[in-house]
């Protein structure tokens, strides 16, 4: 038969009033829950924007002027966008001091392909001899072969896996590749050699339903490098300076404008957060001072019995931290839960790159957390844990009557 | 059932009283809950303490059993004063050698019976073995009534579970708080008769504190306590009527 | 009126949350042109229908054990609710899966909340069909 501990007498009382138990673990759950969602979405998008601009690895981006909220969407989240200038402005940045490496992209938008799946996708042509977006990972995973004129790589969301043919405006391309993932609008985008894409754009209105009207000479955006002792913001002004119809912008105001769209939403989900949390404590600390009053009788017999006053202490703070505890380990499961099921709409309907944290990251913040959530039951417990060990066993019994 | 049974010399002093004091203040009076008190017992001692409600027969018992501090005077349980006793100390001491049964059996209402049985030994000196737990369940008169919840038991019933909760830790002296007070005069003589079978075959020392003369009758000794005095009452013993205090 | 069983309005009340979420978080709207011309919906649409009668009975059931007053007979039911939330989550996973973009809306929304509610009521059944307590151990 079992023994009869401290603990069990601490869950016999979690049972005896299963609705206050119920008030408290909610508050717990709810507090620690949101907090724990709106922390993994954070590094999660921290995460992905790591991530993503290593592989992206331009310092600028230069687009045609007006067009530069629609470019950070595309490199954001994929949403397809598409704008043109003439590819002479290339030769003007390249000569410009501090600039290491440029290379330039054509953005498309594919039709809705039936044959491959429904939505629409976002097609980049590369320059195969100059981009250092995506030869790196050519290099490692293609042992640097030589890609063909309709060899393409695809973003981990694409519905398109290596050896599969698919067919964008009459023209047939091979997939060779599939990026691993980054969260961000890479995912989502199809990389297509400049050769091919030019050749598509020219066979379309043949082969396409629709024409496409691209001029051999337009290009969408300028990818640069930045040479590693040049300072990035200064040769941005100087690309600006030296071209009329152009904007550039930088990896870091891509960062930038996630932060923009985050800010507001996190922002209030840590201040309600906060406020529950708070609101927690007070609850907690109410809701245990009246339970102790009224076990105030029932305490002092336990002193009669022989429990020291450290014993009532540990006690009346181990079921606070039994209500909290238990609390936080349903808000992070829920959270968990919810947020597994739910990152893809959230990432959508917020417009930001996401990233699952490293499995070591979401571990140690859950552990945090719930730290957090016995320290409210410890905190709040504390007065009325104090109050109740100090009284004198006979005034505590007769409290009672 | 009492730990030194028969290792003890049967009249060896387990209370001495001299001259304590409790009294506090209230609004403006100070009220001398118990007013020089003095008083020995012994080993094996049956002692009936009776008087008004407010006479301070219950803090009496309370400083007995450390459950409060006097406000002047000197306690010694055991030969151990006290007063030179941290709470440790004395919390050990009621673990081990002192039982208590309270007028309100407040009982643990999520645990069985047995398991109420067993909860003092989570501050004695170990597990209260469920065997030992069922047979002072029987003892008392429920042994069909192991796993019954304190909903399931009547006031009568609860206060036998109590009665064998007090004396789990195997006590040598028990202090018994109007244990019957709110209970009908048949289960108010069971338990008295429990108590007196548990000093006359076991030699447990007792003190009972009830409002009722009658049951006074089941102690060896009779003493009444009024406005915090306490006397001897040879009326009783020698089978006088006295009042009924209320 | 006599209790109702708190667990009975939790099952009947997770079965409506299953109903009403194709609502909340709408699957595909749109239509598929197949190769007669004739314009279908997509498959997710017949998950969402089927996820909703799946919906309804779970209402039922758990109105069911709300009202009943023998243990015996809600156990019964609770297995059956173990069983609907199971069908409930394998639907859109794998008996009438959604569409295969994963960005589409059927995905994003409506998948995992059916799954998620599927897997709250699969937990209810399964605690609910839990034998009743063993009588205590006896002291010999």
């Amino acid at each position: 038969m079992k023994e009869i501990t401290l603990y069990t007498l601490a869950l016999q009382n979690l049972r005896r009033k299963p609705y206050r138990a119920v008030v408290i673990g909610l508050c717990v759950a709810v507090a620690t829950g949101s907090l724990f969602a709106a922390t993994i979405v954070l590094r999660g998008v921290q995460h992905s924007l790591t991530v993503g601009r290593a592989r992206l690895g331009a310092d600028l981006i230069v687009v045609p002027i007006g067009h530069e909220v629609p470019a950070q969407e595309a490199f954001i989240t994929g949403q397809p966008s598409t704008f043109y200038m003439p590819d002479d402005i290339k030769e003007i940045i390249t000569a410009l001091p501090g600039v290491q490496q440029t290379s330039t992209q054509v953005f498309i938008e594919t039709l809705s392909n039936a044959s491959c799946c429904i939505g629409e996708f976002f097609l980049v042509g590369f320059e195969p001899e100059t981009d250092f977006t995506i030869s790196p990972w050519l290099a490692t995973h293609l042992d640097g072969e030589a890609l063909g004129p309709f060899d393409i790589i695809v973003g981990d969301r694409i519905l398109l896996r290596e050896d599969e043919t698919v067919i964008f405006y009459g023209t047939a391309f091979n997939v060779v590749g599939v990026l691993e993932k980054t969260g961000m609008g890479i995912d989502r985008t199809i990389y297509v050699p400049m050769e091919g894409m030019r050749t598509m754009i020219a066979d379309s209105s043949e082969l396409a339903e629709k024409t496409l009207t691209v001029a051999p000479e337009e290009i969408s955006s300028i990818l640069v490098s930045v040479a590693p002792n040049a300072d990035i913001l200064d040769v941005a002004e100087r690309i600006e300076a030296n071209l009329d119809n152009a904007k550039v912008f930088t990896a870091a105001q891509l960062n930038q404008a996630v932060g923009n769209q985050l800010q507001g939403v996190l922002g209030v989900t840590f201040g309600v957060t906060i406020a529950m949390w708070l609101m927690s404590l007070l609850t907690i600390g109410l809701v245990f001072s009246l339970t102790v009053n009224e076990r105030q009788r029932e305490l002092g017999i336990l002193r009669a019995m022989g429990a020291q006053r450290q014993a009532i202490f540990r006690l009346v703070m181990g079921e606070a931290g039994l209500f909290t505890g238990l609390g936080g380990l349903v808000g992070l499961a829920s959270a968990a839960i919810l947020l597994a099921g739910f990152s893809r709409l959230i990432q959508l309907r917020l417009h930001i790159p996401y990233l699952l944290p490293n499995w070591f990251e979401i571990v140690g913040i859950s552990f945090l957390l719930l730290v957090l959530s016995l320290l409210t039951g410890a905190l709040a417990s504390l007065h009325p844990a104090l109050s109740s060990s100090k009284m004198e066993p006979y005034a505590a019994i007769r409290q009672g009557e | 059932m009492s730990r030194n049974n028969g290792s003890k010399p049967k009249n060896a002093p387990v209370i001495n009283i001299e001259k304590i004091n409790k009294h506090y203040q209230q609004g403006n009076e100070i009220v001398r809950a118990v007013d020089d008190v003095s008083l020995q017992v012994l080993s094996g001692d049956f002692v009936s303490i009776t008087g008004r409600s407010g006479s301070g027969k219950t803090t009496l018992l309370s400083l007995i059993g450390g459950l409060t501090m006097p406000t002047a005077g000197h306690i010694e349980i055991f030969n151990q004063p006290l007063e030179s006793l941290d709470d440790a100390a004395l919390s050990t001491l009621r673990a081990r050698r002192i039982g208590f049964v309270f007028q309100f059996a407040s009982l643990i209402p999520t645990l069985t019976a047995l398991d109420n049985v067993r909860l003092p030994g989570l501050f004695g000196s170990g597990q209260v073995n469920p065997k030992d737990a069922a047979n002072l369940l029987s003892w008392v008169g429920l042994s069909d009534k192991l796993h019954n919840f304190p909903s399931e038991l009547s006031g009568g019933q609860q206060t036998r579970v109590a009665l064998a909760r007090a004396l789990a830790n195997h006590p040598d002296l028990l202090l018994a708080d109007e244990p019957t007070g709110n209970l009908d005069v048949e289960t108010e003589h069971e338990i008295l008769t429990l108590l007196s079978d548990l000093n006359r075959e076991r030699g447990m020392t007792i003190l009972l504190v009830t409002h009722n003369p009658e049951l006074a009758r089941h102690g060896t000794r009779h003493l009444v306590m009024h406005n915090g005095m306490l006397t001897e009452n040879q009326d009783i013993i020698a089978n006088k009527k006295v009042p009924i205090y209320d | 009126m006599k209790r109702l069983s708190t667990s009975g309005i939790v099952v009947a009340v997770l079965g409506l949350l299953i109903i009403i979420t194709p609502i909340v978080l709408p699957v595909c709207e749109g239509l598929l042109e197949l190769v007669n011309g004739k314009q279908v919906p997509m498959r997710c649409h017949w998950t969402a229908r089927a996820e909703m009668i799946f919906g309804a009975l779970i209402v039922v059931v758990g109105l069911m054990i709300a009202f009943l007053k023998k243990p015996g007979e809600r156990q019964r039911l609770y297995h059956q609710v173990a069983l609907l939330g199971l069908v409930t989550i394998l639907t859109p996973l794998f008996i009438l899966p959604t569409c295969m973009n994963p960005d589409m809306s059927c995905n994003v929304g409506t998948k995992p909340a059916l799954v998620i509610l599927g897997g709250l009521v699969l937990i209810a059944g399964l605690l609910g069909s839990r034998a009743p307590k063993t009588p205590p151990e006896t002291i010999e």
